[in-house]
């Protein structure tokens, strides 16, 4: 079983094959488009996915020796995302299934990230717990199957990797934020100072908007510019807050429901405070820890695949006219 | 509704956009400016709830949420990632533009001024030293 797997939900471009149940390609735009054709950094825009995406196929394929003809199933990002890019990937890959004559399955990007975890090794158990954190993405998933999951918890207003990224800018910390604050983090003191997180009334809920306009406040009203060591503070209380606020919705729900595995995704899985926290966590709880290699935590292809594979694999079949959804839809999770 | 007005806490931040919403025919667009922090999507959140709206949450990284089901159809824009005014084309910005069933509202709209219609409602916030919000709305014709 040949899998292609494409992804174009937002600023990446993603090609990917699964050859046999083992990940034999994820290529990724932002990685290896530039390696490819150098020269600019694509801006966000359906074109950039139209240029991409055909060269990154042709590519996956080469690599692999494999044609078209060798392939046995199609699958690709239908949402949520936005539709102009999502359009360019979905229809692609449905128009190649339909004139290879092979079957094609959308896939709900989220649910991409939630069975990632299967392209380690060490897969999840199920019934498992999944964070999925990026910077679009705040959710906690009870996930009972491939075909039936729970949402627990959702941000009632920014994700994350946002609250991250503009913290950063705050801080006047260079793009991407995620990093550079992880960077002032590593040399600050956690316990410097206290933002607090809103409670909110779903216990496994998140909100990262307060905590941002908190740290704005405490820049607004220091006297001066904060120096390096002031900055590194500020980073890392402010990691401490959000990472707290993570983890505290994880260990509750570990508490509630019976799990067990427990695995982390999404870009900002990076963040090594969480996935240490994370991973001290499963082993507080006794709990199998699955946090996927960097390449299947951002956006790309390969966990497209593996999640159409997984949904034909279930049985599952699909309209020809399937349309691509750019808000949250899944017949699969329950809110 | 045209005014500056000065709102503190969740409470009268809610009673200020009611009576905004009241105002609305549903078919505007909505310039929603102010600083990082300022208070943008939980304008637009209370809007929602309001409005019966569910699940309204930021749009700066999927740039454009719709919603629909309450008292209005919303499209609601984020230009704070956008870098090229071009790149405004690809989200569909100009097309929605013309949907008349729905409210426009775009938070960091004065990134690029050009784009938003002339006859439009301009919302401005600013977070004063207290944790005040100071609001400025203002039809442009």
């Amino acid at each position: 079983m040949i899998v292609l797997g494409i992804e174009s939900s937002c600023d990446e471009t993603s090609v990917a094959v699964i050859r046999d149940g083992v990940l034999a390609s994820n290529l990724i735009s932002s990685q290896d488009f530039h390696k490819l054709y150098g020269g600019v950094v694509p801006e966000l825009s359906s074109r950039a996915h139209l240029e991409r995406v055909l060269p990154l196929v042709k590519k996956a394929l080469a690599d692999n020796n494999l044609s078209v003809n060798d392939l046995d199933l199609i699958a690709a990002t239908a949402g949520p995302g936005l539709i102009g890019a999502l359009l360019v990937g979905f229809i692609f890959g449905k128009t190649l299934a339909r004139t290879s004559g092979i079957p094609f399955v959308p896939v709900n990007h989220i649910e991409g990230h939630i069975f990632s975890g299967f392209l380690m090794d060490t897969k999840p158990d199920f019934p498992f717990l999944c964070l999925v954190v990026s910077g679009g993405h705040t959710m906690l998933i009870l996930v009972e199957s491939f075909t039936s999951m729970k949402i627990l918890g959702t941000t009632i207003d920014d994700a994350a990797g946002e609250a991250f990224d503009k913290v950063a800018k705050m801080l006047n910390l260079p793009y991407p934020g995620g990093p550079s604050v992880q960077k002032a983090a590593m040399a600050g003191n956690p316990g410097a100072i206290d933002f607090p997180i809103a409670r909110l009334s779903n216990e496994f809920d998140f909100s990262f908007s307060g905590v941002k306009t908190s740290v704005l406040r405490y820049i607004q009203k220091l006297e001066s510019p904060p120096d390096q060591e002031m900055i590194n503070n500020i980073a890392a209380s402010f990691t401490a807050s959000v990472t707290g606020a993570l983890l505290n919705n994880v260990r509750k729900a570990i508490k509630k429901y019976k799990i067990n595995t427990i695995t982390l995704t999404g870009g900002v899985a990076a963040n090594s405070h969480l996935r240490e926290g994370f991973i001290r966590l499963g082993e507080k709880y006794g709990k199998k820890v699955v946090i996927p290699d960097f390449q299947f935590c951002g956006d790309n292809a390969a966990m497209i695949a593996f999640r159409g594979l997984s949904l034909h694999e279930a049985g599952e079949k699909f309209d020809p006219a399937y349309e691509p959804f750019p808000s949250f839809f899944s017949k699969y999770i329950t809110g | 509704m045209e005014g500056r007005f000065i709102v503190s806490g969740r409470d009268e931040t809610r009673a200020l956009a009611e009576n905004f919403l009241n105002d609305l025919h549903g078919n505007e667009f909505i310039s929603l400016t102010g600083n990082l922090g300022a208070g943008k999507t939980f304008f637009v959140k209370i809007l929602g709830e309001i409005a019966g709206l569910k699940g309204v949450s930021s749009p700066t990284f999927a740039i454009l949420n719709y919603y629909e089901g309450g008292k209005i159809n919303l499209y609601h824009y984020d230009f704070y990632r956008i870098k090229k005014a071009e790149e405004l084309y690809d989200i569909g910005f100009y097309e929605n533009l013309d949907d008349d069933s729905a409210v426009k509202i775009a938070e960091w709209a004065d990134l690029f001024p050009e784009a938003i219609p002339s006859q439009h409602i301009s919302v401005s916030i600013n977070l004063l030293d207290n944790n005040d919000r100071e609001y400025t709305f203002k039809h442009i014709r």
